[in-house]
């Protein structure tokens, strides 16, 4: 009969459709799960550099011709330095096999040779024969073959300074110069017409004795303060065309003099000079209306530091030893980031490329260490991340967020204290509001209200979660903020007159006849709204009334005379509303959905014992909810941390950490937007907006892998009752 | 019952009036400011003392009336304050618009100090090609009078669209090669529309000259009837909807923002589909509960709860600069170091995006699955489907209104999404449209407009914000009607679908 | 216990020796034996949770879609064991046809219903042929004079006995050898209920036909086997005849005369 029934093999291309529909299918799954690992892997990998100690790596030597140099600088474009030597020979060679470049040689012996401040390739050499010549190095040679070139400026002639311990330069942003020049008993600043151009100096020489003494002199600050060290200690000069040369206080430097080795950090706000113990970080303050030297903080270094040489696009420098140790540190960050040990001689000359990715020490004997250093994100540490900073110009240590300004040498400061500030500010702000409302317009609609007007009003209030923030922010910043500010007393009383009058209203109801009332029941929601406009009415009616009684008849400059409460625009009342209103439906379909859900068996047995209606939604519906509830607001918290447009458009964006409502904030959110598309890519400034992305994904993680386990539980109890 | 529980309980009724109330009023806030910004508003002349106590005269459409109190009005500093009294004054705020000719463009009049108010017939508003609107009269068109006041406008009027004509002109000769002679006639096109000016004269009493070229559209609204009111608000939403910002956005319309919106969701609809499709398809009809299954959960509950601002981080340090970089490496190495995909465009926006709406495509198409029996998916394999044939002939054509009603979710979020945008594509104003008649039609590489960074933009970083305000509210009720329409019909069709598989279980 | 009525060997359909089925370590089917015979109608009773919608699902490994099922033992079909590694599921399933306790029309056509399981098996749409055979499947199903005229409607739009009798014509469209009836009245009026039975006497000389019922007195009707089962295994298995009237064993006698179940 039917023996050979065919059940065994499926048509090669049916069996090869169903398998490639399941890989095709779990490929996908597997594409989902690889999304979000993929991110947070990228995250932590664009982050975790920040993190990666610091090193000084070990040194390749070449050899040079011996000599003393009395400077050494590396070329801007980082392939060539400069080398002046005691002898009185300038040269450039190349830093990848030590070929000189060029060289010539002075008539005198070199006394000491700088770079001058704020110019481009100018170094002053002074000589035995009290006269000093102005270098500058040239890019030439096109940009396939660049090679620098020696100039010698003003004609090739040097200029005659007479018997000076110490000089300084600085250029102006006309392109003059400054010279300041040391003598045993003044101190002289003398211009010098810009050397390329016309531009004549403004103004002749200013001079003031000096008491007691001074071992070095230092341009301050873009050129317009001096600093000599020595003497008695440190003293801060003002050089104001108008008030001439003038002393400010002079401040002792315990521990550093005589004067070892002083150098300038970038800008010049901070000098550091080396003592006994190690390296102090002294600044510019002006704290105390006099403008003087105050000691930041201090690097311990476990032998006395030789020689120093400061970054040139960072505030971190390099520490040589009097044991031959090499110390890399940086300013702001307060540490030391790496040693090495004796690898240079002390007499050595150091020099750091522009990048300070490569430390240059040359020794008398004409070796050349050339020593990779591995440095990139000196400024970040858990420690400036999270913890007050003294910054330069800063009376005292603070908590700040500033990642840029318009001049190059400022100290970026990188505290994230201010922005989780912000982020956890407005999201309680936004919460504030949003909680109550949310939570208990849940209760009502899924224990009180009619199923007809149910069914309607969750899709109604979905629509709000759709409602776009960009549109919600807009509304925030340019409709509510002005409208706000315009009625503040208004909208003081809207939030007591309301929530009051709803109160007395209730009361008012139980009057009304029980027919009434029944028919009622259920539609509440609805029928509140015209006592809800009555009030609201009443409360803006009233306002410049009581505004006038009671706070002089402008709340505002009420709250600021007498309680100092000071009042921004932008604010973060008017985020709070505008990202509750982003939150509420959120918060509200979690919330109602879970108490919805509570058996109404448990209800109907609590009703049986004799418990009213608002008991059992207490005691017994809402107890069971809870963790529904408490998962809802979780998952409306990591909404509110991370939300961008609203915030970005409803506040000043300010990074402050003042807790008044009346003020605004800078979430990390908005922060990344801002800053991230100006940002160099893999800087440290970028790779912080990727640790902040970071952080704010482990916070909204948080929020909702904590909403996310309560309401598992809740469905697992559920599913047992 | 108890005054307690009664008062609870309406306060808990009050917060779902409040978040009603509050939906309600935001959307016809939004509705009324942005559809009034179309109506061609009446002209009203304005005649009020001015701070020195003299009479001037003002032409302008009535924005808004504000109360000051007095208290700002003493710290405003004006001198002339006539009225007695403590009570809150009225202040108008009128658009006169006439920037450059008659500056200020808005003016901001005490109602106590107005003498008179008037809307003159004549009075007509000029839509420029810079510097906004002009309000004033036409006195003389090439300097003739041309009689009484409507053949005056008749010629004006004709003039008008000769003026037009050779706009349209030189807009066809734009898209054509710079020849010599080509270049002659439009040299001589432009002359043309500079040849002919009328004389317009302003509320305060100046004659100004102007071109017929530096204007666009002319409307007398005082002498218009409703219905040509409303031809011209058609009109004027039409030229919203279909033409090009001018003047920095300030004017114009929105149509490169309407097209980028649309390309770039329709490209992520093309992308998220199959992926959250694919995935939902194997969470719910493949995989065996495990750690897989749980690890997947997981990864879709919390790439909901991820902020937007992080996709966009991601986006643009993983697609832009890794990706968009290899590609460049490996494809447009001749156009480097300038970026093709290296940089923020079109493409890595809608990849970016398409991750982001991911798990509403896979929390909707698994719902939509999780509503078929279990009964039809045997029915089918007992008949000896396989598991795939099942599901192309029988599952996914049942669940298809899910996956659509995902989608269109999805399309919606995204069309509202601007913070993750900033960083990967959207700008401010794109030279070229991203879709257009040139090799290949669709430029993934571009950067984009879109409804949402518009609003931002308009908004925030408008140089002239009381200007533009008008047209934020109108951009706002363009996007806000489009994800509320969407949103709509993903709700419509939810519940049509859980009234038919009631049905079918 | 090897229990079986059948003296032919070549009479037999499909043959189940030691069957044994558990869900998570929960057995559900212990050791059954028992032959199926060809062409004739064989009812499994017994009360709920006893094993008898499993044991027929065995027969097209059903059971498998269950997430922890585990299967021992040997079912041959036409002497080829279905549970044999060369043994496709879907083909299997072909040539055993199921039915299931509530109807389960697809939400397409009628047309569409019935010509799902030819349209799979044959890649290419011959359509004149397919139409005929819709057409011989539902006038088998005793459906197409009910439901010529509209053949493109919603098979939901049907009645429910209409509705479980297209789910018969969908599953016989395929020819299968045997057709597998879940309790395919139980969710029917007694109108429809008749109807059905008369198409399985109807059908039963073109099929085998496994009826698994709550009903004993439609197992009575149409069956001419019948098996008991409690608590996973089989406890009588004989003619219809036999064991409704003369059963042999007390716990059958007690469940069919009504004392438990």
């Amino acid at each position: 009969m039917r023996a050979s029934l065919n059940i065994a093999t499926l048509p090669r291309r049916r069996r090869w459709i169903d398998f490639l529909t399941r890989a095709v299918m779990a490929l996908g799954a597997a594409a989902v799960a690889a999304v979000i690992v993929l991110m947070l892997a990228f995250l932590v990998q664009v982050a975790a550099p920040l993190f990666l100690p610091a090193a000084i790596a070990p040194s390749t030597e070449l050899s040079l011709p011996a000599g003393h140099a009395k400077l050494l600088r590396v070329h801007p474009s980082g392939d060539a330095a400069l080398r002046v030597d005691a002898d009185g020979r300038i040269s450039i060679f190349a830093l990848s096999d030590g070929a000189q470049l060029q060289s010539r040689w002075l008539d005198a012996t070199v006394v000491a040779a700088k770079p001058v401040f704020l110019a481009n390739d100018l170094h002053a050499v002074l000589d035995s024969a009290q006269q000093l010549w102005l270098l500058q190095t040239v890019q030439r040679g096109g940009a396939r073959r660049p090679s620098p070139e020696l100039n010698i400026l003003f004609g090739g002639r040097p200029i005659p300074v007479g018997a000076v311990i110490d000089y300084d330069l600085a250029q102006q942003a006309d392109g003059t110069l400054k010279l300041a020049l040391l003598s045993p008993t003044a101190l002289q600043v003398r211009r010098l017409p810009a050397p390329f151009t016309t531009v004549a100096p403004s103004g002749g020489a200013q001079s003031h004795t000096l008491e007691d003494g001074a071992e070095r002199v230092l341009f301050g600050p873009g050129g317009r303060w001096l600093f000599t060290l020595g003497g008695t200690g440190a003293t801060v000069w003002s050089i104001a065309p108008r008030v001439g040369l003038q002393p400010f206080a002079n401040t002792p430097l315990p521990g550093a003099l005589p004067l070892h080795s002083a150098t300038p950090l970038l800008g010049r706000q901070s000098l550091l000079i080396a003592g006994d113990g190690g390296v102090a970080q002294w600044s510019l303050s002006r704290a105390g209306g006099r403008p003087h030297l105050a000691l930041v903080r201090t690097f311990p270094l476990a032998a006395a530091p030789r020689t120093m040489v400061a970054e040139r696009q960072r505030k971190g420098f390099v520490v040589l030893d009097e044991t031959h140790n090499l110390h890399l540190g940086h300013a702001t960050s307060g540490r030391i980031l790496a040693h090495r040990k004796g690898t240079v001689g002390m007499d050595a000359a150091l020099a750091l490329s522009p990048q300070a990715d490569l430390l240059l020490a040359l020794e008398p004997s004409g070796k050349l260490h050339r020593i990779p250093l591995l440095n990139a994100h000196p400024e970040v540490s858990w420690a400036t991340l999270f913890s007050k900073v003294q910054y330069e110009s800063y009376e005292e240590p603070a908590h700040i967020w500033q990642s840029a300004a318009a001049h190059t040498d400022f100290e970026p400061k990188f505290s994230l204290a201010p922005l989780l500030f912000g982020t956890l500010k407005a999201a309680f702000y936004a919460m504030l509001f949003a909680a109550p409302v949310a939570v208990m317009g849940a209760i009502y609609t899924a224990c009180f209200m009619a199923p007809g007007m149910r069914r309607w009003v969750k899709p109604t209030i979905e629509m709000m979660a759709a409602l776009p923030t960009v549109v919600l922010g807009f509304l925030a910043g340019l409709w509510l903020a002005p409208l706000i500010e315009a009625n503040l007393a208004a909208t003081a009383a809207l939030f007591l007159l309301v929530p009051g009058g709803m109160l007395l209203f209730a009361g008012l109801w139980r009057r009304l006849g029980e027919n009434f009332r029944k028919r009622c029941e259920g539609w509440q929601g609805l029928l509140a709204v015209a006592p809800m406009v009555g009030l609201a009415a009443a409360a803006i009616h009233l306002a410049p009334t009581i505004e006038s009684a009671w706070f002089g008849g402008d709340l505002k400059a009420w709250l600021f005379a007498v309680h100092g409460i000071d009042y921004e625009q932008r604010n973060a009342l008017v985020v709070g509303l505008a990202m509750g209103v982003a939150v509420i439906p959120l918060i509200f379909a979690i919330a109602e959905d879970a108490i919805h859900a509570v058996p109404p068996h448990l209800a109907d047995a609590s009703l049986a014992l004799g418990a009213t209606r608002w008991q059992t939604v207490t005691r017994v519906i809402l107890l069971t909810a809870s963790p529904g509830i408490f998962s809802a607001l979780m998952i409306g918290l990591g909404r509110a941390v991370g939300e961008t447009m609203i915030v970005l458009m409803a506040t000043g964006n300010t990074p402050i950490t003042d807790f008044s409502i009346f003020q605004g904030m800078r979430t990390l959110a908005a922060n990344i937007a801002v800053e991230l598309p100006e940002s160099e890519v893999g800087g440290t400034h970028y790779r912080l907006l990727y640790l902040t992305a970071l952080l704010l994904f482990a916070m909204t993680f948080a929020f909702n892998t904590a909403g996310d386990l309560v309401r598992e539980r809740l469905r697992m109890r559920f599913g047992s009752l | 019952m108890r005054f307690g529980s009664q008062a609870w309980i309406w306060l808990n009724a009050a917060a779902v009036g409040l978040c009603l109330c509050t939906l309600t009023g935001l959307l016809l806030l939004i509705a009324v400011r942005g559809l009034g910004h179309f109506w061609p508003a009446d002209l009203q002349l304005y005649a009020y003392l001015d701070d020195a106590g003299a009479t001037r005269r003002v032409l302008g459409e009535l924005i808004e009336t504000e109360t000051v109190s007095r208290r700002q009005h003493r710290e405003s500093g004006t001198a002339l304050d006539l009225v007695p009294g403590d009570g809150p004054l009225q202040r108008l705020v009128i658009k006169t618009g006439n920037r450059r000719l008659d500056p200020p463009d808005f003016a901001h009049i005490f109602e106590h100090r107005i003498e008179s108010v008037s809307a003159p017939p004549d009075a007509v508003v000029l839509e420029r090609v810079e510097w906004g609107n002009a309000h004033g009269e036409v006195l003389a068109v090439n300097g003739a009078a041309h009689g009484n006041g409507d053949r005056l406008w008749q010629a004006f009027k004709q003039r008008m669209e000769a003026a037009h004509r050779v706009r349209e002109t030189i807009k066809a000769l734009a898209g054509t090669t710079l020849e010599a002679a080509e270049e002659e006639r439009r040299r001589r096109l432009h002359r043309q529309l500079d040849a002919n000016s009328f004389t317009l004269r302003l509320a305060n009493g100046r004659l100004a000259e102007v071109p017929f070229g530096d204007v666009l559209r002319a409307w007398r609204p005082n002498r218009m009837n409703l219905a040509e009111k409303l031809g011209h608000y058609v009109e004027t939403f039409w030229l919203f909807l279909s033409q090009p910002p001018r003047e920095a956005n300030a004017e114009g319309g929105v149509f490169p923002a309407i097209l980028g919106t649309v390309t770039m969701v329709l490209l992520m609809s093309v992308l998220v589909t199959p992926l959250g499709v694919a995935a939902a398809i194997y969470l719910h009809e493949y995989a065996r509960p495990g750690v897989f299954v749980r690890l997947i959960r997981i990864a879709v509950n919390n790439l909901a709860g991820v902020p937007s601002i992080i996709y966009g981080v991601f986006g643009l340090g993983f697609f832009v600069y890794l990706m968009g970089d290899a590609v460049d490496q490996t494809l447009f190495r001749d156009s480097l170091p300038a970026p093709t995909f290296g940089a923020p465009g079109l493409l890595w926006a809608s990849l970016t995006l398409a991750l982001l709406t991911l798990p509403v495509v896979v929390v909707s198409t698994e719902e939509g699955l999780s509503r078929i029996p279990k009964t039809l998916r045997e029915g089918s394999l007992a008949l000896g489907a396989t598991q795939a044939e099942t599901l192309f002939r029988l599952v996914l054509p049942a669940a298809s209104p899910s996956v659509l009603t995902g989608l269109i979710l999805a399309v919606a979020r995204a069309a509202g999404e601007v913070a993750p945008l900033m960083l990967v594509g959207v700008v401010k104003l794109a030279p070229n449209l991203p879709v257009d008649g040139e090799f290949p039609y669709l430029h993934l590489e571009r950067k984009f407009m879109h409804l949402g960074f518009h609003i931002f933009d308009l908004g925030f970083q408008s140089p002239n914000v009381a200007a533009t305000r008008p047209l934020v509210y109108a951009t706002a009720l363009l996007l806000v009607a489009v994800i509320v329409t969407l949103n709509l019909t993903a709700i419509l069709l939810r519940n049509r679908l859980a009234w038919k598989f009631r049905q079918l279980s | 216990m090897l229990q079986t009525p059948i003296a032919d060997a070549a009479q037999i359909c499909l043959r189940v020796r030691g069957l044994t089925v558990a869900y998570a370590e929960e057995p559900a089917l212990q050791g059954i034996s028992l032959d199926i015979p060809r062409h004739q109608v064989t009812a499994f009773i017994g009360p709920s949770g006893c094993g008898k919608t499993t044991l027929l699902r065995s027969f097209n490994r059903m059971n498998e879609l269950i997430e922890d099922a585990r299967t021992e033992g040997v079912i041959e079909l036409e002497g080829c064991n279905i549970f044999q590694a060369g043994v496709d599921p879907a083909q299997l399933r072909r040539q055993v046809g199921m039915v299931f306790q509530r109807p389960n029309p697809f939400p397409k056509s009628i047309y569409d219903n019935v010509a799902y399981g030819l349209r799979i098996q044959s890649s290419s749409s011959r359509a004149a042929n397919l139409d005929q055979e819709v057409e011989s499947a539902l006038r088998r199903a005793a459906l197409w004079d009910e439901v010529a005229d509209r053949l493109d409607a919603p098979a939901l739009t049907l009645s429910g006995g209409q509705q479980q009798r297209l789910v018969i014509a969908r599953a016989i469209a395929v020819k299968p050898a045997v057709l597998l009836l879940d309790e395919p009245a139980s969710a029917l009026d007694p109108i429809s209920t008749l109807k059905i039975e008369q198409l399985i006497h109807q059908l039963k000389s073109n099929y085998t036909i496994i009826i698994v019922t709550h009903n004993m007195q439609q197992a009575a009707r149409v069956s001419d086997f019948t098996a008991f089962l409690n608590a996973g295994r089989l406890v009588e298995y004989g003619p219809a005849e036999a064991v409704f009237t003369n059963p042999k064993e007390r716990q059958t006698e007690d469940y069919i005369t009504g004392r438990r179940g």
